[in-house]
């Protein structure tokens, strides 16, 4: 047994081997001309640069309008619409080539123009809001489509790293640049900004912050990733001396990315015990009276104690609503607090002839 | 290859062992269920009272509260024969009732020893029927105080009256001036009306006194009587007339009884004075702090006459059994040790009706002001509703004076329903 698991280690240890000698060589590789022209144009320079502000504070504006009355409208694809007019994608990959290249002033820049989006997109949701307000009233009616972007989890995380790495790929390969879009529509950039500006003029301060981490979020992951996909594309810093910040530069944006990890771990868990709360309620109404429909139910588990607010129907009026509040606790497995409202089904036969 | 195979097959053994001992722990360990009338906060102070003795004693206690208490219990006693193993009662008329019929278990002599150590013989008094002790006091409150904020009273220049006549004047000026005198909210699922009834008795052993209250109790006075008759003409013009109590009787009716309190911590506040038990501060804004210097003050409705304690009218939860089982007797006596009671003596509104506490240590400042009333005063009666037979007490009482209350019946006809079904 001993044998055969040495030849399978030396096996192994020679596909890894080979790995990392690939991986040297591709990191010693610089980029081709054409490469570097790709990335050269994220940072337009004089008269130009002014220009391209202008335009990015124009598309800014217009794709926070759309993404603003879609999110109202709870219209998913006038949303995606918005996000292909985004223009936040250009900054961002800004920061990550300016990363890996240590181009301070080019990063300063980058990240200004992406301050100047982001209070942008939000002032033009919160605007929005405000004058359509009569579209939505408050926090228990918004729409769908905002009431997603309020929920950021782990797997928004792993959506804005993978879209992240496929935007650092493709900058770079003029070939890819059609999938950009599509980096652009997985991360969804303007959306978040614009509910977090719609959920703030309506008084939600929590879900604005839920709104503001999804986006901090992507930020983040895009330009870890997009940065570490630059480094294997060959970018690097051009002076010597420069080349040592590197580290530290992606440990910084790595930071980031941990920072706001956190909170969406901890959102995350909160998000995964409710949900098996939820599931746990509606199993077990239905083992406790099979006839009970369930018409409306909130759960929310902190500290390992459950309450659960629900309201059901159903033909008969139930009796002993106790045995459904001990059985949501032996099986969450703490204490519940259970308020249930019942509505009978009543039904009327009339006739008049 | 041989090597692991049997590691494997040890892995495979090991894990059914364990798994083994996992259930016949659970097996051997008893579960003792109780239900009572504590929910939310409540519902946590009694069970930490239980938690670590029932670890160390091996019993899987079980507790479920409910809202509808009374309705659910005799649901569960009566309708499905399937009784709890403990139930905490506040109604020694329900408990008479279910002991009569045969229901509840009385106390055995090595309980009754037990409670003999830490009960005063007048305390025990409220779980004996008929001589036969069948339960005992876990938990007293106290009906008859007046919750004020001490700022509010300040404004107006007032201090705390000492008679009935002074607070009807009192109330009189708040009325002139604003804000409205009284918070009042009787709304509580299927026990709707049950302040309103605590209201009147507090008044009737005032105004009539403690042997006329006691004899309306028993039954021996009617509701018909003007005495009677009078405290709920007092509770009308004290109380519910137009303008002494916030948002009128509709609102009255419909504010749940444990939202009574709300206006009193509004800004700028909604009333100024709110007659409810001992427990209500349980349901009061987290972390006030009691005293006349205090976010929160208290006091005792007062009599006619100044000079003596007002009479106090009190309330007790009567732990009763379902069953002789050996556990379901060591959870009881569990119950009957102040260690029963100390969590929540130190968190919440929790009196003890045991004699052998000792209130500085053993209270929050908040639950030894309530202990101290029930010292000083000479005249300590029960709950009248609660001790009544369920079918007048806890189901009629409370229903028709919901309606009287609405205007949908004259006093006469209150007086007339309940004083038949109760002859009846």
């Amino acid at each position: 047994m001993s044998a055969a698991g040495d030849t399978a280690l030396d096996h192994e240890l020679t596909a890894i081997g080979r790995l990392a000698h690939q991986f040297r060589e591709s990191l010693g590789r610089e980029p081709d001309g054409d490469a570097e022209a790709a990335v050269q144009e994220l940072f337009p320079t004089g008269a130009a640069r002014v220009e391209f502000v202008v335009r990015f504070s124009a598309l800014i504006m217009l794709s926070a309008s759309i993404a603003a009355f879609g999110l109202l409208a709870d219209s998913a694809a006038v949303v995606i619409g918005a996000m292909l007019v985004a223009p936040l994608m250009t900054p961002i990959l800004a920061t990550a080539a300016a990363t890996v290249r240590a181009h301070n002033r080019e990063l300063l820049i980058a990240l200004l123009v992406i301050a100047l989006g982001t209070v942008l997109a939000i002032l033009v949701g919160f605007l929005t809001s405000a004058i359509v307000s009569d579209a939505v009233r408050g926090t228990t009616d918004l729409p769908g489509e905002v009431k997603a972007r309020t929920f950021p989890g782990l797997l928004d995380l792993g959506i804005a790293v993978t879209a992240g790495a496929a935007a650092g790929y493709i900058l770079p390969r003029r070939s890819a640049t059609s999938a950009l879009p599509g980096v652009g529509i997985a991360v969804a950039l303007v959306p978040p900004l614009v509910a977090v500006g719609i959920t703030f003029e309506l008084g939600a301060g929590a879900e604005s912050w839920r709104a503001l981490l999804l986006y901090l979020t992507n930020l983040a992951a895009i330009v870890f990733s997009a940065s570490i996909m630059l480094i294997l594309s060959g970018f690097r810093p051009q002076k010597e001396t420069a080349r040592r910040v590197l580290a530290s530069r992606v440990l910084v944006t790595l930071a980031a990315v941990a920072a706001v990890a956190v909170p969406l771990t901890l959102h995350t868990r909160s998000t995964v015990e409710d949900t098996q709360l939820r599931r746990i309620v509606t199993d077990e109404i239905t083992a406790w009276d099979p006839t009970v429909r369930v018409v409306e139910l909130t759960v929310d588990a902190v500290d390992g104690e459950a309450t659960v607010d629900l309201r059901v129907a159903g033909p008969n009026v139930p009796s002993e609503v106790w045995i459904l509040a001990e059985r949501i606790r032996d099986e969450f497995g703490g204490p519940v607090e259970l308020d249930m409202q019942f509505q009978q089904d009543l039904r009327y036969q009339v006739s008049a002839r | 290859m041989r090597r692991l195979t049997i590691a494997a097959a040890l892995i495979v053994v090991a894990a059914a062992l364990t798994g083994c001992g996992g259930e016949d722990d659970q097996a051997v360990r008893p579960v003792v269920r109780i239900f009572g009338p504590y929910r939310g906060e409540e519902a946590a102070f009694f069970t930490a009272g239980l938690e670590e003795w029932a670890d160390t004693a091996g019993i899987d206690v079980r507790y479920a509260g409910s809202a509808n208490f009374v309705a659910d219990l005799e649901y569960q006693v009566v309708e499905i024969l399937s009784p709890p193993d403990i139930a905490l009662v506040p109604q020694p008329g329900l408990v008479q009732k279910m002991f009569d019929d045969g229901h509840i278990v009385p106390v055995s002599d090595d309980t009754a020893e037990i409670l003999g150590q830490n009960y005063d013989d007048a305390a025990l008094d409220l779980g004996r029927v008929d001589g036969t002790l069948v339960g005992f006091p876990y938990r007293a409150n106290l009906k008859s105080l007046v919750w004020y904020r001490p700022d509010v009273l300040t404004d107006l220049s007032f201090t705390p009256p000492n008679t009935m006549a002074e607070l009807e004047s009192q109330v009189q000026l708040i009325q002139e001036r604003g804000p409205t005198p009284w918070c009042l909210g009787i709304e509580a699922q299927l026990q709707t009306g049950w302040p309103a009834t605590d209201w009147v008795e507090d008044l009737i052993v005032r105004q009539a006194g403690p042997e006329v209250y006691n004899a309306w109790v028993a039954g021996a006075i009617p509701f018909s009587d003007t005495r009677i008759a009078d405290a709920f003409s007092t509770f009308k013009a004290l109380v519910l007339e137009p303008g002494r109590v916030t948002g009128g009787v509709s609102k009255v009716l419909s504010t749940g009884t444990q939202m009574g309190d709300d206006p009193l911590f509004s800004d700028p506040p909604g009333c100024v004075f709110y007659k409810q038990a001992s427990f209500a501060y349980g349901w009061m804004p987290p972390g006030l702090e009691l005293g006349p210097d205090g976010d929160i003050d208290f006091f005792v409705l007062p009599g006619t006459e100044a000079g003596t304690p007002a009479p106090v009218v009190a309330g007790a939860d009567l732990a009763v059994s379902f069953s002789d089982k050996p556990e379901v007797a060591a959870v009881l006596e569990h119950l009957a040790t102040p260690e029963a009671g100390r969590a929540w003596a130190q968190g919440g509104s929790y009196v003890s009706p045991r004699n052998d506490v000792n209130p500085a240590s053993y209270y929050s400042p908040v639950d030894q002001a309530f202990a101290e009333v029930l010292l000083e005063t000479e005249t300590l009666v029960f709950d009248g509703s609660d001790a009544m037979p369920p079918r007048i007490g806890t189901t009629l009482f409370w229903t028709q004076i919901t309606a009287w209350i609405s205007g949908q019946i004259s006093y006469e006809q209150l007086a007339q329903t309940l004083d038949e079904a109760r002859d009846g």
